[in-house]
Order: structure tokens, then C-alpha cells, then sequence
């Protein structure tokens, strides 16, 4: 093999060696469940790969919880979409319902639309969603949130801006 | 996202009055005088069409969601779902925070026994009644008479409690309509004697009413960890066709399961060579009021099935079957006598 390890490569390579066990039952513990642990501790030490050098960490395990912490966090909000966006069109026709290749594809585009607008003031995410998602008309938004409809377009326009400065959804 | 960096200040207005005019437009009022003025906007300047094109992709990537029907609504209550995890998130890091700066880890070891006090219930059913209930996930719990159980189904876990009473539990996965991505996360049935780890399983907990009694589990399919909440090192994986009593001091000897036990689940009563005694103990459960016997026919031994829709009558069935008369001295005081 010629590829050429830099120094932080290594680095990571030995905290895998060292404390990726470790890391795994950490996450086993707070998911319950070792095939996401193992996914979750996959991704740690990948989001690890493309940080700045580790030499000198002082408290690898601290460092590595903080980071898997994170990804945790974003498993469970990522479960959490799922399962609302499930429940919900289980109340739907069947004949409405998306395929389950169109399911991924669209949950994948709502975790990015969630990220995207999390910042938003909630009102403001709300009638943008309303507007967007379920394609309702600015009156009945307004209704919907007990604002006048030039405070709709207010927010409709608060959250493009918003959006346009995020570059977008990917 | 390469375009927040290098953002001038003209950039950020031109954005800005895109944002505006993408307001304006998606009203489906919009007039046609309006429309004139967004184009002579557009028209204006290169830099308010490239402003204009990043509006439009931005719009694109929502309208690829499907709309038809309510999916759109769907599409919306799940990114509205993932924004009250975050903020529940968010609030939670803040609260850990504060508890460990006060109490130091203390807080992880209430979140693991799961039991608050006051805890709710989501389903229950009166003494006499039996319920099935089916979970999002596709679980059936069968409440017998007198139970209480919550759910919580959160991201990281699902969550059962058993307030009071006894349930039959069925895990379930693939059937038609189920949340199988709910499936797919740990599920827990935390009681007030200890947290039972279910894999994949069929059994049954039941409570005993008397304070200190504890608590008994019995398994019909997979297996199930018990942990007890005071000593979790004498957590035990029990098998299917064991049954086991458990406290949260400890796990019993587990015995071999009555499949009889689960008979209630299909509203029937089972006794399979069961003393008199017991079976009246049983049947107490599913009636109000005052149920005794006498000694002299706790012993009688009994074989059949009986529907607990009307306990009423199957009193009347051992009366024609067995050695012994029901006398009610009021409506709810009933006592089994020998003949």
C-alpha cells in the first residue's frame, strides 16, 4: 500500500485502536441497540478524520463522547422525523401513500428542511412550512396562527432570506 | 453552502428584495399589477435574476416533496416533530447541565429508572374490563381488568410502563400500517419493581395488588432481561416458557409458564386442574365488590374455560358443577359456600 498516512491519520488511527471498543458501548448503552452503536462509532471517528490535529488530546474518551454525543442527538431527531412522518401518513388512502424508495427519498429532504429553518423563529418556520408543505394560501395561514396575512408574508419572506443565505437546501 | 461567505452588502440587499418578491408572488392572490412590478424588478439587473434563480431552487427543493393529498401535511408535522426534538434536546442539555452542576450525577441514575411518581396513564381499563391496544410500532398490549400502562415512544426508545395491573405484551413488526422504523428502536417495560428488556417476545407482567407482593413475568415467545431497580447486577434473561417472580431486590427460580395465564388476552378464563382457591382469587379481579369463599372448597379442583364477559354467570356454572352454592347476602358481597 503506497497511500501515505498523514500524522492526524495516525492519530486517529490509534484512538480508533485504543478507544473505539470503548466508544461502542458508550453508544450501546445510550441507543440500546449495537447495530447503530456501531454505525454511530463509524461516523464519529469519520467526522473525527476531517477535524485538525490530535496531538496532545488530553482526554481522548471525553473528546470522543462529545463528538458521538452529537451524533446521538442527531440519530434521535432523525428517528423522530421518521416516526412522525410515518404516523402521519398512516392516516392517509393508501392510494396517496409514497412508495418506500419515494419515503426515503423525501425523509432524506425533510431532515435537510429541518436543519435548514431550525434556527427560524417558530411562527416563522410554521407559515413557511404551511405554505411550502400543505400549499396553503396566506389568509388561512394567518388564521391558522392568529397573525394577519402582512405578517404571513412578513415571515415568508423572513424565512426565503433565510434560506437564500444558507445557500439552500443541498 | 458557499454562499455565506463571501456575501457583500449589495448581495445581502439583492437577497433580501428576492426574499421580498418571493413573499409577494406565493400569495395566490397576487395581482397582475404586482406580477408587472416583480418583472421589471427581475428585468433590472443581472444580479436580481441570479437572486432570483437561488429563490427558485430553494422553491424547487420543497415542490419535489409530494403535496398530493396530505402528504405535504405529513411532510410538514415531521420537520415539526424534529424541530420540538430539538428544542426538547436543547432543553434537556440545559437541564442536565444544572443537575450535575447541583447534584453531580444523580440525575442519570432517576433518568435510568424511568418511574416518575404521578406518572399518567395512556391506556387503562376498569376492573372487569379487558383492552387490546395496538402501538405505533406495531406492539399489541392486552390491559387485563384493572391496568394502567403509559407509553412513551421517543427517539432513542420505547418506553412501556406498567402502572398497576397486568399486561400481555406481543412485539410486533412488519404488519401493514406499522411505524417500522419504531420498531427498530429498543423497546423497554419499566415497572415499579424493575425494568424488563424484552427481545423480541411474547409475555406477560402482572403486578400483585398487595404492597410487597411483587411482581410476575411470564414469557411465551423470544425472551426477556429483567433488571431489578435495587439490584441491577441480579439482572436475569428469562427464556420462553419460563415464568418468574421478581422483585426489585431480586429474580426467583423461574418455573415453567401456564400458557393458561394469557387465556384473558382472548377474554377467557382458564383453569387447567386449578384449585378453587385460586381460580376465585382470579375471577375476584375481574369484579367489584366482595368475592370470598370458604376454606372447606378452596380446595376443589376445577378444569375449563370460562368467559370473563359475565362473571356472574360462571359462578353459576360451579354452582352446577361442582359441590357448592353462591349466596349474595347483598348485591356486591358474594360468597362461595359448600353445599
Amino acid at each position: 500500500m503506497s497511500a501515505v498516512l498523514s500524522q492526524s491519520d495516525l492519530a486517529v488511527a490509534a484512538l480508533y485502536r485504543e478507544h473505539g471498543g470503548w466508544l461502542r458501548s458508550w453508544l450501546r448503552h445510550k441507543l440500546g441497540c449495537a447495530e447503530s452503536a456501531a454505525d454511530l462509532a463509524q461516523d464519529t471517528f469519520c467526522r473525527i478524520l476531517r477535524r485538525e490535529n490530535l496531538e496532545g488530546l488530553r482526554e481522548p474518551r471525553a473528546y470522543l463522547t462529545t463528538v458521538a454525543h452529537g451524533l446521538v442527538v442527531d440519530h434521535w431527531r432523525r428517528l423522530e422525523i421518521e416516526r412522525a412522518y410515518l404516523e402521519a401518513l398512516a392516516w392517509q388512502p393508501e392510494a396517496l401513500a409514497p412508495s418506500p424508495e419515494e419515503r426515503a427519498l423525501v425523509l432524506e429532504a425533510l431532515l435537510e428542511i429541518e436543519a435548514l429553518l431550525a434556527a427560524l423563529p417558530e411562527k416563522v418556520r410554521q407559515a413557511f412550512l404551511l405554505a411550502q408543505l400543505d400549499g396553503l394560501g396566506y389568509r388561512e395561514i394567518g388564521e391558522r396562527l392568529g397573525v394577519s396575512e402582512r405578517m404571513v408574508k412578513k415571515y415568508m419572506a423572513r424565512a426565503m432570506l433565510h434560506c437564500l443565505l444558507a445557500g439552500g437546501v443541498a | 453552502m458557499s454562499a455565506r461567505a463571501g456575501i457583500q452588502a449589495t448581495d445581502y440587499r439583492v437577497l433580501q428584495a428576492a426574499a421580498e418578491w418571493f413573499a409577494v408572488l406565493h400569495d395566490p392572490g397576487v395581482s397582475a399589477a404586482e406580477r408587472q412590478r416583480w418583472q421589471a424588478w427581475l428585468e433590472a439587473r443581472e444580479e436580481h435574476r441570479r437572486a432570483w434563480q437561488q429563490v427558485e431552487a430553494v422553491s424547487r427543493s420543497f415542490a419535489s416533496l409530494p403535496r398530493a393529498g396530505q402528504s405535504g401535511e405529513a411532510a410538514r408535522l415531521a420537520v415539526e416533530a424534529g424541530s420540538r426534538q430539538r428544542r426538547m434536546q436543547r432543553r434537556q442539555a440545559m437541564k442536565a447541565l444544572v443537575l450535575f452542576a447541583a447534584v453531580g450525577g444523580m440525575a442519570w441514575g432517576g433518568r435510568r429508572l424511568g418511574l416518575w411518581p404521578g406518572e399518567t396513564a395512556d391506556f387503562e381499563t376498569a376492573r372487569g374490563e379487558t383492552r387490546e391496544v395496538q402501538l405505533a410500532d406495531g406492539t399489541r398490549v392486552w390491559l387485563n381488568t384493572d391496568s394502567a400502562i403509559s407509553v412513551r415512544f421517543q427517539a432513542g426508545e420505547r418506553r412501556l410502563s406498567l402502572l398497576r395491573g397486568e399486561v400481555l405484551v406481543e412485539t410486533g413488526k412488519g404488519e401493514p400500517g406499522v411505524d417500522d422504523e419504531a420498531a427498530l428502536r429498543p423497546l423497554r417495560l419499566a415497572t415499579p419493581e424493575g425494568l424488563l428488556r424484552p427481545l423480541g417476545t411474547r409475555f406477560l407482567v402482572r403486578r400483585d395488588e398487595d404492597a410487597g407482593a411483587g411482581e410476575s413475568l411470564a414469557v411465551f415467545a423470544g425472551a426477556v432481561e429483567i433488571t431489578p431497580h435495587d439490584q441491577p447486577g441480579a439482572r436475569q434473561v428469562i427464556a420462553a416458557g419460563q415464568e418468574v417472580r421478581y422483585d426489585r431486590n431480586g429474580v426467583a427460580t423461574p418455573v415453567p409458564a401456564q400458557t393458561a395465564r394469557q387465556a384473558w388476552s382472548r377474554g377467557m378464563l382458564v383453569a387447567d386442574d386449578m384449585r378453587l382457591g385460586d381460580f376465585l382469587a382470579e375471577l375476584s379481579r375481574y369484579r367489584s365488590g366482595h368475592l370470598g369463599w370458604d376454606p372447606a372448597v378452596a380446595e376443589l379442583r376445577l378444569v375449563g374455560a370460562f368467559p370473563l364477559g359475565d362473571t356472574d354467570r360462571i359462578l353459576a356454572s360451579l354452582e352446577e358443577s361442582l359441590p357448592l352454592r353462591v349466596r349474595r347476602t347483598l348485591p356486591w358481597w358474594v360468597s362461595v359456600e359448600p353445599r
